[in-house]
């Protein structure tokens, strides 16, 4: 099993792959509820709730809702990649799938960019729904959208590495959901959802603003209020993607 | 022509030789078993054979092609089952068989394989809801999807119920009619015989016999085990002194002999001759498990080691 072995894969495999895992996420109705439908609901719930839309002097007199904005985002991309990755790639491992793959002439790692894809396709379909409920039916606005753009991308590609990581260290699909699981909270918490990250004691910030979760929620946040945040942010989210990328490639396990 | 040749095939995990020095040659079109206790390397030696391990030592020729250089080439040639392979739960047969179609070039009728291997009422089930049979079918249906020439099936009835088990030796003897060449990897005596033109006894990472199945059976002697009651007394060293019997035992009226093809009529004159009539008279030849027994100076692998037995004995 080679490195060079993994590469050719032919066209109609990578759709019918895509496909397939399109429907099987369908299929899927914990991943769905918890990567798209839970962020959603919450958002609304926020949007409804009078008076989020005005400027609050603990979060530095950003709303509620700009406040909240990525932090729900956050959640939604954390969810899919940290948790529902890795659940499906162990068990892909755990059932032989990968394995029994290297003996047709696609390679595994389709399947892995097939299901990447599908992931990125989920969580932009959340994200995307969230800015349109925020902008349009809600007070909320996206200053600079291409910043709001690449922080959502970079903050994806972390969670979903992270995923990868988890997928990598776990054995069995049971201890893949224990990691993804306990790995979810953390991340989450230094995200903001419990204290938001302005609310945060400043040794707590630091921290935050090493994980992905507080530094892509950082980067939205600017985002949202219209401007670039500091290379900083962005620099930690690449650092997650690269060095976590990295790191699942050495340890990853086909069988 | 060979489709297979291994070669000195030899591999170690470490410190553990698994598949020591093995040797054996598929013909085009025949099912070829390999066959022998857990652990004995079988399923390294295919994993070799399909490239999944690189061999320490040993050469492969799978249909002229190297396992390990023309990995690519060989992928649209072999379709492998592999132990324990399962599919995602919630995919359905049809979606399975239309996924892994698109991964060949040439691949069959993905409609005609599913009514051929009996799943046609259940082209729409998830296969979580499968029976043991039916994903068996599945899997054997998924490793000929890709019309490969070879098809390697390892451990394709463990864990099915015996009524499960027949319903797959059932497909296995119709894709015989098909050409495809069948490597069967098998640790059940009662399939090897069933199924397969030829058989590898593989022990300890070693093969101590290839034959066709009724040669290894032969191999344990050709004897013949007749058990009947006798319906009067009888001296059992009449039936010993025989030339053709090798071993009486009596457990009362009980009589087991043991001898070769001809014992039986040699038994049966004696008792004709005493005015005895042999009830419940049972006549079996030596099957493939006693082969086993008599290559391997072991217990049948099927059965596992019966070491209580053993100690009384």
């Amino acid at each position: 099993m080679s490195v060079s072995s993994l590469l050719p894969v032919r066209g109609p495999a990578v759709r019918q792959l895509t496909l397939t895992e399109f429907k099987l996420l369908l299929r899927t109705p914990a991943a769905l509820l918890w990567g798209v439908a839970f962020p959603v609901a919450g958002w609304i719930v926020i949007g409804l709730i009078p008076g989020t839309g005005k400027p609050v002097k603990a979060f530095g007199y950003a709303s509620v809702q700009q406040t909240y904005l990525p932090i729900i985002i956050a959640f939604a991309l954390i969810m899919s990649g940290v948790q529902f990755l890795p659940a499906t790639l162990v068990s892909y491992r755990e059932r032989g799938i990968l394995r029994r793959m290297f003996t047709t002439p696609v390679t595994p790692l389709a399947l892995l960019g097939a299901q990447l894809a599908i992931i990125l396709g989920a969580q932009v379909v959340t994200t995307a729904l969230i800015a349109i409920l925020g902008v349009g039916a809600f007070s909320a606005s996206i200053g600079q959208p291409l910043a709001f753009i690449i922080a959502f991308l970079l903050l994806a590609a972390a969670a979903s590495t992270v995923g990868l990581l988890v997928s990598a260290v776990s054995f069995t699909s049971k201890a893949a959901a224990a990691i993804g699981g306990v790995l979810f909270f953390v991340l989450i918490f230094f995200a903001g959802l419990w204290l938001p990250r302005p609310e945060m004691p400043g040794w707590l910030r630091g921290i935050s603003n090493a994980t992905p979760g507080g530094a892509g929620v950082q980067a939205i946040q600017d985002a949202v209020a219209g401007h670039w945040a500091s290379g900083l942010y962005f620099g930690v989210l690449a650092a997650w993607v690269i060095g976590g990328g990295a790191l699942a490639i050495r340890f990853f396990r086909w069988e | 022509m060979a489709v297979i040749e291994v070669s000195r095939l030899h591999k170690e995990y470490g410190p553990k030789v698994a598949v020591d020095d093995v040797s054996f040659t598929v013909e085009a079109g025949e099912i070829f078993g390999i066959l022998g206790p857990n652990g004995a390397g079988k399923t390294t030696t295919v994993e070799s054979v399909v490239g999944l391990r690189k061999p320490d030592r040993g050469q492969i020729s799978v249909l002229g092609l190297d396992p390990q250089r023309d990995h690519d080439e060989l992928r649209e040639l072999v379709g492998v089952q592999l132990q324990d392979g399962q599919l995602p739960d919630k995919l359905r047969v049809r979606e399975a068989l239309g996924l892994y179609a698109s991964f060949y070039r040439h691949p069959a009728d993905a409609g005609e394989l599913i009514a051929r291997l009996g799943l046609g009422d259940r082209r729409d089930t998830p296969f979580s809801k499968l029976s043991g049979g039916q994903k068996q079918r599945l899997s054997v249906a998924l490793a000929l999807i890709g019309t490969p020439k070879v098809a390697v099936l390892d451990e394709l009835t463990t864990g099915l119920d015996p009524a499960a088990r027949r319903e797959v030796w059932g497909l296995i003897s119709e894709i015989r009619g098909t050409g495809v060449t069948i490597l069967l990897v098998t640790h059940f005596m009662e399939e090897a015989e069933r199924l397969c033109d030829r058989v590898a006894v593989i022990d300890d990472g070693r093969v101590i016999a290839t034959d066709t199945p009724s040669g290894l059976a032969s191999r344990a002697g050709g004897e013949q085990y007749i058990r009947f009651r006798a319906s009067a007394p009888l001296d059992e060293a009449l039936l010993a002194r025989l030339p053709e019997v090798s071993e009486v035992r009596r457990d009362g009226a009980q009589f087991t002999v043991t001898g070769n093809s001809e014992a039986l009529q040699a038994v049966i004159t004696v008792l004709v001759h005493k005015g005895i009539i042999a009830e419940h008279l049972r006549v079996d030849q030596a099957n493939l498990d006693d082969a086993f027994v008599a290559l391997t100076g072991r217990d049948r692998p099927a059965a596992g080691g019966r070491p209580d037995d053993a100690r009384r004995g």
